[in-house]
């Protein structure tokens, strides 16, 4: 049952994110980009962190996706200008370099054919137990993170000002 | 799904594995929350129509059946039903199609962690309360896609502005339920409703003036995140047309509608149940729990209608401001008071 | 062969792999961001499938951080895309290369 959910959430995460990178139009990759996150939403659940998996849902899917979407229908028309194809072949073989590494690892892991199996009894990543970590051990970064979020907004409400002042 | 579950178990015996059982119990439990929402929404078209009726000093329907046109929604239903089905030539038509399939379903997913009676959830998460608020924040890209879709100026208008009222009244509706989430110690809607055993006095609400604050605030965020009057700047007749679903008839124009009635009755429910003791009566032991539930919600929401045809729409710059300069802040004092509420009458841990 | 940490690396690898050819072939800057997002959460999984192998949560604080970074760069970064495309009314990545000439 695992094995199955595993690869029902990872492989639609997986050709959701190919469909991304693949689509035409940029409304079309950030539906595709929302059902990937939606999907990465299970395989955290299936990794026993479900505090996580409703954040993903939260925070990709209502937040930032929608300010993705917000974004892409303010700045263009319904379909893209078609990209221009001389200047990606280049780029195309730069891609070669990664996807080689990737693949030499992945199958030298196959061919060792261990596999790291999880325990038996996970612990569960509850809002409690990640709670209790991030007030505690992590209470710096937590504070730091929220710096972080207040110098975003503020970045981003001086750059998205109009010319004339009007906000 | 307990309930579900145990039934299954009773009939079948043993001739259901766990696996399939919790798939039945499953299917049944969504079964039966799709069938709230569709009586929801046949429901509470017709009480809205007869609350505005009323207000407006004149009868509403009365025709169709017997009693004060009682059949009204079964009527408009076949009307909707029988009416053709036509995607603009323009549109962008997969995402024109799922459009109402996308807010449906984070509207159905909600339901889930409704808990409408002691054992009676679909899903009794650790995270409800949180879910609830992550899956319903997911069907704002159902507008956006909806708007975008059609190709029509209005439509895109009424998106642009429903996704940005859905997404900022989201902050103060989820602070407004951070202290119930501090006094309960859970984020499972069970043990908040549990927590609120043993009379009205008991019930979160009452709890200290700041719980109190901090449901006139979810109740006013509610009625803004449902995009309803006089927050209902999305799909405002008078200058868009109707807003994202402009260009929807037949069947996709029936699940717009669907979710809108079933998200209205949604956020009832999830006051009903943070804030208004849930299944618990005003006095007394429990009695009739799902009976108690729904009347409480059901309350809620004619009084929603009612603000919705006695207030006049908020401008857009309003909105905004009321929410941002005025709700959020408050929300948090709230949280701030609550919390310190508990420390001093010694209920912190 | 049962699900076990190496499926959840290789799904990563896959994912970034998968983000990092969008970043590299696509021209539109607004889908290099989801690229980008697609990276991160690549990342992500491999925190959350460490955290599951040695029982520890700190990996879920960890892709917590994650969450808030990618919220704030998805902010800015669209704050600036919005502001490129009031000047330059493009959002191509090849046409912003004043600086190269």
């Amino acid at each position: 049952m695992e094995t199955f959910l595993f690869y029902l959430c990872g492989g639609l995460m997986l050709g959701a994110a190919a469909m991304t990178v693949a689509s035409r139009s940029a409304v079309a990759a950030a539906v595709w980009l929302v059902f990937s996150f939606v999907c990465a939403a299970g395989v955290f659940a299936l990794l026993a962190a479900p505090f996580l998996a409703i954040l993903q849902i939260l925070i990709y899917a209502g937040a930032i996706m929608v300010l993705f979407l917000f974004v892409i229908m303010m700045l263009q028309g319904p379909v893209l200008p078609a990209e221009v194809a001389g200047r990606t072949v280049g780029r195309k073989a730069l891609l070669a370099l990664p996807a080689a590494a990737i693949a030499v690892i992945l199958i030298s892991w196959a061919a060792r054919g261990r596999e790291a199996s999880f325990g038996a009894t996970p612990v569960t990543g509850t809002a409690a137990a990640v709670a209790e970590l991030l007030l505690n051990r992590y209470l710096l970064a937590f504070e730091l993170i929220s710096i972080v979020l207040l110098v975003a907004i503020v970045g981003a409400m001086s750059l998205g000002r109009n010319e004339e002042g009007q906000p | 799904m307990q309930v579900m579950t145990d039934l299954f178990a009773r009939i079948f015996g043993d001739g259901l594995s766990s696996l399939g059982l919790l798939v039945a119990g499953g299917l049944t439990m969504a079964l039966i929350m799709a069938l709230v929402m569709a009586s929801c929404a046949i429901v509470f078209t017709w009480a809205e129509r007869k609350v505005a009726g009323f207000i407006q000093s004149r009868y509403g329907p009365m025709r169709v059946g017997r009693w004060h046109g009682v059949l009204q929604p079964v009527a408009d239903m076949v009307k909707i039903l029988g009416k053709e089905d036509i995607v603009p030539r323009d549109a962008d038509k997969p995402l024109f199609m799922l459009a109402p399939f996308v807010i449906f379903v984070g509207s159905l997913m909600a339901w889930a962690a409704i808990p409408f009676a002691p054992g009676f959830i679909a899903a009794d998460l650790d995270l409800g309360l949180f879910y609830i608020f992550a899956v319903s924040s997911a069907a704002t890209i159902g507008i956006l896609m909806a708007g975008w879709a059609s190709n029509n100026k209005w439509s895109l208008y009424g998106a642009a502005r429903g996704a940005a009222q859905a997404v900022s009244y989201e902050i103060p509706l989820a602070l407004a339920c951070i202290p119930v989430v501090m006094i309960t110690g859970s984020l499972n809607m069970n043990d908040i409703v549990i927590a609120q055993q043993g009379g009205i006095w008991r019930w979160h609400f009452l709890h200290d003036p700041f719980l109190f604050v901090a449901f006139l605030l979810y109740f006013v965020a509610s009625i803004a995140e449902v995009n309803r009057g006089p927050f209902d700047l999305p799909e405002t007749e008078s200058e868009l047309v109707a807003g994202y679903h402009t260009e929807y008839t037949g069947m996709r124009f029936a699940f717009f509608f669907l979710a809108e009635y079933a998200n209205l009755f949604l956020v009832s429910c999830v006051a009903t149940a943070v804030f208004l003791g849930g299944w618990q009566p005003l006095f007394g032991p429990v009695f009739l729990p799902g009976l108690v539930f729904v009347i409480k919600a059901v309350l809620l929401v004619l009084l929603q209608m009612w603000l919705r045809w006695t207030l006049p729409r908020l401008r857009v710059d309003q909105l905004m401001h009321v929410c941002w300069k005025v709700m959020v802040p408050l929300a948090l004092v709230c949280v701030l008071g609550a919390g310190i509420w508990m420390l001093a009458t010694g209920q912190a841990g | 062969m049962t699900v076990g940490l190496t499926h959840y690396l290789a799904l990563a690898a896959a994912l970034f792999l998968v983000g990092m050819a969008g970043v590299l072939i696509r021209r539109n800057s607004l889908i290099v961001f989801m690229s980008i997002e697609i990276m991160l959460s690549a990342a992500n999984i491999v925190f959350a499938a460490y955290s599951r192998l040695h029982g520890d949560l700190a990996g879920h604080v960890f892709v917590l951080m994650v969450f808030a970074v990618a919220a704030a760069e998805a902010a800015i970064g669209l704050a600036i895309l919005v502001e490129i495309h009031r000047r330059r009314r493009s959002v191509n990545v090849d046409d912003l290369n004043t600086l190269m000439e």
